[in-house]
């Protein structure tokens, strides 16, 4: 049996198990706990595809909870708003405020991220304790109605639990529609480098905005059924340590993968109601509430130390239902040579220079890294930076990119200036770029990097991604990714992860992923560094052929030799100024770039 | 080939090291001998790296290490630093937000209340001596020298533990051909001090020209050994290492 069909089956038998269960333990347990797992799942995956999927950890979640549990409160008690009507509007309103919290708030980074959201805690308790005219304060609001449609009343256990199970499976639908698509790409290439993502044209913020909306929404949905669910609220269940605790099941449950999430929610509810029977049994009563957390603690310890993803890819392993990488896509992929490239960008008569710098000038502090630097790349050639370690030609690179502001002069491609625009526009305008230390996206395959470099060139967008409708634009991106890495000959490594390949290789799977910008102009940093005899010889024509097929090339190397192989003309950089231009041969000859550079005895 | 008994500073016989499941090391033997300059080279992936890991006991490995007449059993790296054995890491990884003279003075940490501060200032004006192009940058912050100077750093580092074997990994990466003569000159200067020294290099050419003798690496194992000037001279050493005509042959 193959594991699809395994996971196909296993994932009947755990909607067959969810549907049974009310009756199953009828009498027994209390279903409230399946509905809170339920609540609490919901917000947890949100919380995944945010910090495990885009990289983007939040302690606010709990906010946005309470957000959507007070929305729906106070417009069905307060404003008589019908109950079905709150639901969405509390959904909406919580992913609406993290939506426009996420332009200010995602300026943060790492663990100034988490303060920040940390403080929407704050904000929100505050908020909630001190309008009391809305929401009634500390004491909260009690008689709120139970949803419901038409005559058709939702109240009890059992009828909660269903609806909300039901808003779980979507969830999670929704969230794997989301992470398999052009867009889960994008969101894993943040996770991973947000320069290398801008090299390939991801306006990261974007999609940070809009994936920490789609949190909140979630967190939204879970707050307004909880309040019709329970008919009161409070602020206590909203407040900063269930923030912690969200974050806590994220990663018990395993933060990189969505069912995860449903999995932490049950250990960690399930654990403490346990803990609650049987601490006070152990040591007496008295003191439970301590010794649970204690319990916590160390169980988080254990699982953060010796698996770091969390109990769900234990448990798939321990069920032999790991899916095999990417499988998925490996059809897509042997169609490489039989899908038509479509035609090149529409040939125009191209300016003589693809790219000019105009008296270009950046400072660091005190320090002057280049220094009023004007020259130009003709279109059609391979254009070589060379000079000393420090003379400039990283931040040469970074300035044409968009990844460096200049302070002061200007970067034109092909006419236009694009020193003023952020680095994925640079990027979408068709400048590819290379790194110095390869910066690939690791946990994605080495065919998902380069699909995610035809980002600018596919269009399926965040919702219609969500839904499961860009399939048929991924196979054809799959395909079209296979034929770039034929290009570079990395084909047969297609579904490795882009982390297991070896050196050589990964400077190969940059250039493939540049390639797929479909780059007017690509610079390429140092191609040949750590590479071997060999390896280096195959990107000597690798670069001729890219050069040949109508891409303008500058490259900066310390390969003297592949410099004077390949380059049609040769820019000397010394202290961030030009101390030479030319031929190659001609430079190689020239005094100044032998006394700076070249040293004698590799001139002779 | 390799040196008798006496000479010997580094022997290495039947080293195995692994990543998990990836063996890396497969059985490697060698020898360096007292100021000595041994070269490794090898293409990517060959397990050169890995050699100089299970070395300083950065990974743990199998086999036998002997340094000096004497194994070096269980290898930890602050007990292989004490026992005289100093890393240059490959991309130089210098302590980037401290000055140059606290990384240079850090490399002799181990020293530090064993041997008097007039000791450790004194191979510190040593490192400058062989390094003048840091004179005037001592109070930088690592981070914002140049490639070249910053590998000047963590070679002057290295040598400030005062090691019987220095071990260097790729010590030219991304070096100006200014540069890269400077330290080959500057390298050369230290074995002629006396210096042992374990280099392992892309640059198969330029070490060649330095070292006395090399092995070659691949897929673990060592495949070729011998005086670096026969093995330069070496068909396929030649053809998968130095390039040069293959190369040229096509341009």
């Amino acid at each position: 049996m193959t594991t699809t069909r395994r996971l196909q089956l296993a994932a009947t038998a755990v909607v067959a198990v969810l549907a049974v269960l009310p009756f199953a333990v009828a009498g027994r347990i209390s279903l409230g706990i399946f509905v809170f797992i339920g609540l609490f799942s919901l917000i947890v995956i949100g919380l995944s595809l945010l910090a495990g999927h885009a990289g983007q950890v939040s302690l606010g979640q709990a906010a946005f909870y309470g957000l959507g549990a007070y929305i729906a409160a106070i417009t069905t008690l307060r404003m008589g708003l019908a109950p079905w009507l709150a639901l969405p509007l509390a959904v909406g309103g919580a992913a609406l405020a993290a939506y426009l919290l996420g332009a200010p708030i995602f300026v943060l980074r790492g663990h100034f991220l988490v303060l920040g959201t940390l403080g929407l805690n704050v904000v929100m308790d505050v908020l909630v304790r001190n309008v009391q005219h809305l929401t009634g304060g500390p004491t909260g609001l009690t008689g709120i109605p139970p949803l419901s449609i038409g005559a058709l009343v939702i109240v009890g256990d059992r009828a909660y639990y269903y609806l909300t199970w039901s808003f779980v499976l979507a969830a999670l639908w929704v969230g794997r529609n989301l992470v398999c698509s052009r867009v889960g790409r994008a969101l894993a290439a943040v996770r991973s480098s947000e320069v290398a993502a801008a090299a390939v044209g991801i306006n990261a913020a974007f999609y940070k905005s809009r994936v920490f909306a789609l949190s909140g929404a979630l967190a939204g949905l879970a707050g307004a059924l909880y309040v019709h669910y329970l008919s009161f609220v409070s602020p206590s269940p909203f407040a900063f340590n269930f923030s912690i605790d969200l974050l806590v099941m994220s990663v018990l449950g395993g933060i990189y993968h969505l069912p995860g999430a449903v999995a932490g929610a049950a250990i960690v509810t399930i654990l403490r109601e346990a803990l609650r029977t049987i601490m006070p049994r152990v040591l007496g009563s008295g003191a439970s509430a301590e010794y649970e957390i204690v319990v916590f603690g160390l169980l988080l310890a254990v699982v953060v130390i010796f698996s770091p993803a969390g109990v769900w890819p234990h448990l798939l392993a321990w069920l032999r239902l790991e899916p095999g990488r990417s499988s998925r896509w490996t059809q897509a992929a042997s169609l490489a040579g039989m899908l038509p490239e479509s035609p090149p960008p529409s040939p125009r008569a191209e300016p003589a220079s693809v790219l000019r710098l105009e008296g270009l000038r950046k400072q660091f502090g005190g320090l002057l890294a280049v220094d009023n630097l004007s020259f130009e790349v003709p279109a059609g050639q391979i254009y070589a930076i060379i000079g000393p370690n420090g003379a400039g030609k990283t931040t040469v690179f970074n300035l044409i990119s968009g990844l460096l502001r200049p302070t002061r002069g200007a970067v034109y491609l092909r006419g236009r200036k694009v020193s003023d625009l952020p680095a994925y526009e640079t990027a979408a305008l068709g400048v590819g770029r290379t790194f110095q230390t390869p910066k690939v996206f690791a946990d994605l395959t080495v065919l998902e990097n380069v699909m995610v470099g035809l980002h600018r060139l596919t269009t399926t967008s965040f919702t219609a991604a969500m839904f499961g409708l860009g399939a048929r634009e991924d196979a054809q991106a799959a395909a079209r990714a296979a034929g770039y890495l034929e290009a570079v000959g990395l084909l047969d490594r297609a579904d490795v992860l882009a982390g297991a390949l070896p050196f050589g290789a990964l400077r190969l799977l940059e250039v493939a992923r540049a390639l797929a910008i479909r780059p007017v102009l690509l610079l390429l940093d140092e191609p040949a560094s750590g590479l071997s005899s060999a390896e280096r010889t195959e990107v000597v024509k690798l670069i001729r052929h890219i050069r040949d097929t109508g891409t303008t090339v500058v490259l900066v190397e310390h390969d003297v030799g592949l410099v004077m192989e390949t380059a049609d003309r040769v820019l000397v950089l010394n202290y961030g100024q030009r101390i030479a231009e030319g031929a190659p041969r001609l430079v190689r000859n020239d005094p100044r770039v032998i006394a700076a550079y070249l040293g004698e005895e590799a001139a002779s | 080939m390799n040196a008798p008994g006496d000479d010997v500073l580094l022997a290495v016989e039947g080293l195995e090291a692994a990543y998990g499941r990836v063996q890396a090391v497969r059985g490697v033997s060698l020898s360096v001998g007292h100021s000595e300059v041994v070269a490794v080279i090898g293409a990517n992936g060959a397990g050169k790296t890995t050699l100089l890991r299970a070395l300083t006991g950065l990974l743990p490995s199998r086999g036998r290490i002997m340094l000096g007449g004497r194994p070096v059993a269980r290898p930890s790296p602050e007990e292989t630093v004490r026992l005289g054995i100093s890393l240059v890491p490959e991309r130089r990884q210098l302590f980037e937000s401290m000055s140059v003279r606290d990384n240079l003075l850090l490399g002799a940490y181990h020293r530090i209340g064993q041997e008097s501060r007039a000791a450790i200032e004194e191979d510190l004006r040593r490192v400058f001596v062989l390094f003048p192009a840091l004179v005037n940058r001592t109070a930088s912050r690592a981070r914002t020298l140049s490639g070249g100077m910053q590998q000047m750093v963590a070679i002057g580092r290295g040598l400030m533990a005062r090691p019987r074997l220095l071990l260097m990994d790729e010590p030219l990466l991304g070096l100006a051909p200014l540069v890269i003569r400077d330290i080959l000159g500057t390298l050369a200067q230290v074995q002629h001090q006396g210096q042992s020294i374990l280099i392992v290099e892309q640059n198969a050419k330029a070490v060649l020209g330095l070292a006395a003798r090399a092995y070659v690496m691949e897929a673990g194992r060592v495949v070729r050994h011998g005086p670096a000037t026969t093995l330069a001279q070496d068909p396929a050493v030649r053809a998968a290492y130095l390039g040069g005509h293959v190369e040229s042959a096509e341009g």
